[in-house]
């Protein structure tokens, strides 16, 4: 047991924020959020540069090999500095269902290029209406020829205009978990993008799919697939993985733009004088800043606690015990640890920005303010990745209520 | 970073899991249940594991322990604390009394001090709080006047928990010098409560019979022998007390332990499929866990030499009111029946388990420093605030 990060972890972090204050001022992020692309073409080539965009992935894809808790490190700092960056979806949620349900093809024709930053992809999950990731998708494939078609309608999908290619989830059998993973070219006729506002600070995007022609070689977790496990379900295995690994990274993410709102309601409770005295020496204003301090420690090592366990858990399947039951709110190797984290954060990180604002006064409220750049990815953290009901549900589970 | 037990640490945890299992009464409902037969168990228990040297491993062994490391400790902790804390009072010297004398005595003061405590035949109380002086116990005025080889203590400590046990030693916090300011001139005195001039008188309180006195001194004798550290230095002994006194307690674990009960509760009686009821029990389970990593980042950061002030009070925040919330929503789900809270009673759910919860943790956020106190400790120490109050 020791909840102090290593030496490389430090140092991964200091290089990550080093970098985020260097090249990532909050004025350059408020003009990269007006912008058509969504990131900043300097940031994502340091990234790769850095090995981050495959810091996930296993070195026979030229990747670093790492795992979830060094990516948390990483997205942490990134959070800090509200980078808009397509990192999370395509390095973490993309290239793991690729990874987890690929054949050894569609492996090698994507992870090395996502790895090295050269290619973008993007996980189409959401549909109109939807309260989660977790909810079953209407979109479906019917037989066409060869192949299959595709049909349905995606909300909320970030990066889809820069995404080489979509993984989108599609409605399957039971025998498949309910889900099937299906590889798009965003191009592809039948495909149309129409941008959507979340504020959220990063692009997202309807996708309308019409008629969608997929070929058998762009389905992922395909039965045919002679090189994966003999296990049904693989499908609704690698989503249920990937969405616990990417609830796990968004929420890192979070945690370090929660920190960012602490750290500007802490200097601002320094500096900003009333009634003839720093207000931070009112303890009615100092406790609200060490309310925020003691929930994000908690989130913090709750997450951290997760992206552990979802790496330990990662090293059993790779030992060949990969799990099988394929059903998304089943309890998996790291349910409690994930949906307890989520669980908590989502409420926390709530409690934090509402702080953050009340400390802050008027001023917080103004967009020439940078504590607005946090606190509406604070809200969009909420919203993603499941709410607090659903999850603590997942812990219910877990506690074989 | 690493979140798992080594295979060493939970062997060690299963062994003492046994133990207890094999020395705990079936019908133990914990130290602090109205029941004044549990303190003489607790004498029992303690001397039980003194003779098997139990009951320090944590200490070095050169003061009677084992050298268990702090994870041992912790493991330790955490059983005792879930199983209702069978060491009674004496879990005191092992978590900051017995550490404090350690780091600040002399060598006769360890040598005479310590291996009663490593046996398990001395109980300790502590005198901190006075009538006028509770979160600014740097107003303290209770008074030892220096005469050469001894001092002479005059005034009344309060909140004294177990020194009607009756407690054979006391960790006295005074004024030795009433002129060098309020934080200098205070001082440590281990002192007898034998001593003549000393009057211990009970306070009744909502949680039974005996957790808090108040304590008077008469002119009592204390030699100069028994002056814990520098004399007017006294402030920075305790500060380092209370830092292990924060993080000493495991409260998560008993927490826990009373979700688990309420978890086999709502199975047993069929309402686990209640959503409202999943809700509630694991939201307490999940601030269960965040409160034990709290405490786990304090510790690794003691593991790894540090002083973790603002951690211990983070950990101490999270603990304490977590402890409340499971008495709470703890009654909350079990209702009107809930209300019968005593072992005693025929029909109380639980044996009166989730009551008990709720009426000994209407002080956690008060004792050890409030809760108030405890986010002072935080605003200054973690985040550089000014000095508010």
């Amino acid at each position: 047991m020791d909840l102090t990060l290593t030496a490389e972890q430090r140092l991964l972090a200091d290089t990550v924020r080093d970098l985020v204050e260097r090249e990532c001022p909050p004025d350059l992020v408020r003009e990269i959020e007006k912008s058509e692309r969504g990131f900043g073409d300097g940031h994502w080539k340091t990234l790769a540069d850095l090995g981050l965009t495959g810091l996930l992935l296993g070195e026979e894809h030229g990747g670093a090999g790492q795992g979830v808790l060094d990516l948390a490190v990483v997205a942490e700092q990134l959070g800090w500095g509200a980078m808009p960056t397509p990192l999370l979806a395509s390095a973490v949620f993309a290239a793991s269902l690729i990874d987890l349900a690929g054949s050894a093809a569609q492996r090698a024709r994507w992870l090395p290029a996502i790895g090295a930053g050269t290619a973008i992809a993007t996980v189409a999950v959401l549909e109109p209406g939807a309260r989660d990731e977790w909810g079953a998708p209407d979109a479906a494939l019917t037989p066409h020829g060869a192949g299959h078609r595709l049909t349905g309608t995606k909300i909320l999908v970030p990066y889809a205009q820069v995404a080489d290619v979509l993984v989108v989830v599609v409605a399957a059998g039971a025998a498949d978990g309910g889900r099937g993973l299906v590889l798009v070219d965003p191009g592809a006729p039948g495909v149309t993008l129409r941008r959507q506002h979340d504020g959220g600070g990063e692009p997202v995007f309807e996708v309308v799919l019409r008629d969608v022609e997929v070929a058998a070689a762009d389905l992922l977790a395909a039965p045919a697939a002679a090189d994966l496990p003999a296990a049904p379900a693989v499908a609704g295995a690698a989503l249920a993985t990937a969405l616990d690994r990417m609830t796990v990274a968004s929420l890192a993410y979070a945690i370090g733009g929660a920190q960012r709102a602490l750290d500007l309601s802490v200097e601002h409770a320094r500096s900003r004088r009333q009634f003839g005295q720093p207000i931070g020496a009112f303890q009615s204003v100092a406790h609200r800043c060490v309310d925020m301090f003691t929930d994000l420690e908690a989130c913090r090592y709750l997450c951290y606690q997760a992206a552990w366990k979802l790496d330990a858990a990662g090293q059993l399947d790779a030992a060949g015990q990969l799990d099988a039951a394929g059903q998304l709110d089943a309890p998996g190797g790291a349910d409690f640890e994930v949906a307890a984290a989520k669980s908590f954060a989502n409420d926390a990180i709530r409690r934090v920005f509402t702080h953050a604002h009340q400390v802050h006064g008027a001023i917080g409220f103004s967009m020439e303010h940078d504590l607005q750049l946090h606190s509406r990815r604070g809200k969009t953290f909420e919203l993603s990745y499941g709410g607090s009901t659903w999850h603590r549900e997942r812990v219910a589970r877990a506690l074989d209520l | 970073m690493d979140f798992a037990f080594t295979e060493d640490d939970r062997a060690f945890g299963r062994r003492f899991a046994e133990l207890l299992d094999e020395k705990l009464p079936p019908d133990w409902q914990g130290f602090f249940a109205e029941d004044r037969e549990a303190l003489a168990f607790t004498r029992e228990f303690c001397r039980d594991l003194g003779r098997a040297g139990l009951l320090t491993v944590s200490w070095p062994a050169e003061y009677g322990g084992q050298g268990a490391g702090l994870w041992k400790q912790t493991l330790l902790r955490e059983l005792m604390t879930a199983s209702g804390e069978p060491r009674g009072p004496q879990y005191m010297n092992l978590n900051y009394i017995g550490p404090l004398i350690m780091k600040f005595g002399t060598a006769e003061q360890k040598a005479r001090f310590l291996p009663p405590m490593a046996r398990g035949e001395v109980i300790w109380t502590q005198g901190f709080s006075e009538p006028d002086a509770g979160s600014d116990l740097a107003a303290l005025r209770t008074r030892a006047v220096d005469h050469g080889d001894h001092f002479v203590v005059t005034g009344q400590k309060i909140w004294s928990s177990y020194a009607d046990s009756p407690a054979d030693w006391n960790l006295l916090l005074v004024r030795t010098n009433p002129d060098a300011g309020r934080r200098r001139g205070m001082s440590v005195l281990l002192v007898d409560m034998t001593s003549p001039g000393i009057t211990v008188r009970p306070i009744e309180s909502m949680g039974g019979w005996h957790e808090i006195n108040e304590v008077f001194y008469d002119e009592v004798r204390v030699p100069r022998d028994c002056l814990l550290g520098p004399l007017d230095e006294g402030w920075g002994v305790i500060g380092s007390g209370l830092t292990l006194e924060r993080i000493g307690i495991p409260r998560y674990a008993r927490a826990q332990r009373v979700v688990e009960r309420l978890c086999d509760h709502v199975r047993e009686t069929g309402r686990a499929g209640e959503p409202d009821v999943r809700q509630k029990l694991a939201d307490l389970r999940v601030r269960c866990e965040a409160a034990k990593l709290l405490a786990y980042r304090a510790i690794s950061l003691v593991a790894a030499g540090a002083n973790p002030v603002a951690e211990a009070s983070t950990a101490r925040i999270h603990a304490t009111l977590l402890e409340q919330d499971v008495g709470h929503v703890g009654l909350e789900i079990l209702g009107a029946s809930g209300r019968l809270g005593s072992p005693a009673e025929d029909h109380a759910p639980l044996h009166g388990l989730v009551k008990q919860q709720w009426v000994h943790n209407i002080p956690a956020t008060i004792g050890a420093g409030t809760l108030e106190i405890q986010k002072n400790i935080v605003a200054q120490t973690a985040l550089g605030l000014p000095r508010s109050r």
